[in-house]
């Protein structure tokens, strides 16, 4: 299979109006390997919408289409995570005992704070907490 | 583990416990489980909102800028980070204050200090004889007062209350210090 790389114009978006605004949440692609022309689409239009005077969008990283996908862990109800972030969050813990000795409810609200905000092992608890000058 | 109540938390546990991977991690969820388990009435102070609210600002900074955690973090930087750190990651400021307010919704009882006035007044007074006397800083000066006067229990992961145990206050306050 061949692939066209013709060039693509710039597209000019019109700007948002004062009027019926609604809330938009633009993903920009990254690490995308798989296609000069969808990677030369993917920066044009996160380019106009920048121009038009959209939010930037938060970048995500996205796996290789080759990567089989993570299959979802139910925490708890309504709680649910990939494989890496589930050993990330819980991998530490013996959720199975927390889920014992917790009520539903406290258990539901245990699992779903806890390690939500990813870190690192050289992370100082004592100095992230200190009030900046 | 038994844990005497009402314990008092300093900001990075609550930091502790919702960022995942550091080397206090397993221990402060572990900690968390045990305190909830227990039924303990669980005291918090503005001060440990305070600078739970840095912290994830800070490590929303450092995501965005790609930095590690020990990156340099200023009210400057901050000013500057401010709008980009909201727009991408509100819900890394708002984590401790959520997790608060699921838990006292699933039936925990949590309270803000101080209580009254006259305790308040307690912890006035007593908050610059442990700056004097510990060498604490004021917020860690703060937060002991706190416990001092409201808590039976006291559970941090700052080793700077290591110096706290050499020379402890009077009374029958317990300090957990989480640490590998």
């Amino acid at each position: 299979m061949s692939i066209d790389t013709a060039a693509i114009e710039r597209i000019q978006l019109p700007k948002p109006r004062d009027v019926e605004e609604v809330p938009v949440k633009v993903q920009t692609v990254t690490n995308d390997t798989s296609s000069l022309a969808w990677r030369q689409i993917n920066a044009i239009l996160s380019s106009s919408l920048s121009d038009a005077g959209f939010p930037q969008p938060v970048q995500t990283a996205v796996r290789d289409w080759r990567t089989p996908l993570e299959l979802p862990i139910v925490v708890a109800p309504g709680i649910v995570v990939g494989s890496e972030e589930y050993k990330q969050r819980y991998g530490s813990i013996d959720l199975e005992q927390y889920r014992q000795q917790m009520s539903p409810e406290l258990f539901k609200a245990f699992v779903r704070h806890i390690g939500r905000i990813p870190g690192t092992p050289d992370l100082d608890l004592g100095d992230i907490v200190t009030t900046p000058e | 583990m038994t844990i005497d109540s009402p314990a008092y938390l300093d900001a990075n546990v609550l930091v502790g416990v919702i960022v995942n991977t550091h080397r206090l991690y397993p221990k402060c969820t572990q900690l968390t489980a045990n305190l909830l388990i227990s039924k303990s009435s669980v005291l918090i102070s503005p001060v440990s909102l305070h600078e739970c609210l840095w912290a994830t600002a800070k490590l929303a900074y450092c995501q965005l800028t790609n930095n590690p955690a020990s990156a340099h973090w200023s009210k400057p930087i901050y000013l500057r980070w401010c709008e980009k750190i909201f727009q991408s990651y509100e819900g890394w400021i708002t984590a401790v204050g959520s997790m608060m307010k699921d838990w006292s919704n699933a039936g925990v009882p949590i309270e803000v200090v101080p209580k009254t006035q006259a305790l308040w007044a307690h912890v006035v007074d007593l908050a610059p004889d442990y700056m004097q006397q510990l060498k604490l800083s004021p917020a860690d000066a703060l937060h002991l007062a706190f416990a001092q006067t409201h808590a039976r229990t006291f559970i941090t992961a700052d080793s700077d209350f290591e110096v706290v145990r050499a020379n402890p206050p009077a009374g029958e306050l317990v300090i957990l210090h989480v640490a590998v």
